[in-house]
């Protein structure tokens, strides 16, 4: 069989793995800081989003006991499980079509890790809060908008996406 | 409902590769040609580790399957605590090494 030379067939018969979340993670947040940096506001934090949103799947990912190599799409379907047996997957907008935020964090904090371990209590209001912030001002529907937004609400949502990645592995063990 | 582990046990060739991948960490070899090469990025702290080894012996092994053995071996080495602080396990084989960029790996053809 030969390789598909379109990119979007590619990236479809692409099955990633959960540490494969972290390499694109890292690099849609290089992609948000040039964007950033250009001034280009909107597009910076359209991306900023994805890129949270990538972190916490990913942690909610490894809080379900994942190894780097698990497959996403596999885990993908536990988690869903998880958060119908819970009673969060309604709370899911219908409009963010998997990409909300809040139902990622929400589901996070519910999780124990593997060994029983819940979140304390100081990191899921710091995790509330800077999931809040960067929800505040953004939205999947971004695509569809000009750009009105300040460089105040780019730095806001940069630096709560960064609060995210440093603290991904004290979310996810 | 169960969390589906896949690939959890290792084949006879992959569990020789874990042997010889553990053998390594404990006493690494000197000298610049030695394999495998190991490169373990601990930061530190909160951070995540990455682990990539280079080793000519993947070259017929799944890229999955060389993070498993990966993993394991490091488990087996550093221990359950530090492994799950492991973000990414990458192995390459010299070439893909090269391709890949990976420090000391570079390609100094015009150098």
């Amino acid at each position: 069989m030969t390789a598909s030379r379109l990119l979007r067939d590619r990236v479809h018969q692409y099955n990633p793995s959960v540490q494969d979340f972290e390499l694109a993670a890292e690099s849609r947040l290089d992609d948000a800081m040039t964007l950033l940096l250009a001034n280009r506001l909107l597009g910076a934090i359209y991306l900023f989003g994805y890129v949270a949103e990538i972190y916490l799947k990913n942690a909610v990912y490894r809080r379900l006991g994942a190894r780097p190599t698990a497959q996403a799409q596999v885990i993908f379907r536990q988690a869903r499980r998880k958060a119908q047996d819970l009673g969060l997957w309604q709370h899911l907008k219908q409009w963010e079509s998997g990409h909300g935020l809040m139902f990622w964090a929400r589901l996070l904090w519910s999780l124990p890790n593997p060994d029983g371990r819940e979140l304390g209590s100081e990191e899921r209001c710091s995790l509330y809060r800077h999931v809040r912030r960067i929800e505040d001002r953004w939205t999947v529907n971004m695509r569809y908008s000009v750009d009105t937004s300040s460089t105040r609400e780019a730095e806001t949502v940069q630096a709560s996406v960064e609060w995210i990645k440093r603290n991904r592995v004290a979310l996810w063990r | 409902m169960p969390l589906h582990k896949t690939s959890r046990t290792l084949q006879p060739t992959l569990l020789t590769l874990r042997k010889e991948l553990v053998g390594e960490w404990q006493h690494p070899r000197t000298g610049k040609t030695a394999e495998p090469d190991i490169f373990e990025a601990d930061p530190g702290g909160k951070e995540p580790i990455r682990l990539y080894v280079v080793w000519s012996k993947w070259k017929d092994i799944a890229a999955t399957d060389r993070s498993d053995v990966i993993l394991d071996a490091f488990e087996a080495v550093r221990g359950k605590n530090m492994v799950i602080r492991v973000a990414v396990a990458t192995g390459f084989t010299p070439d893909e090494a090269r391709s890949f960029g990976l420090e000391g790996y570079e390609d100094d053809s015009e150098g």
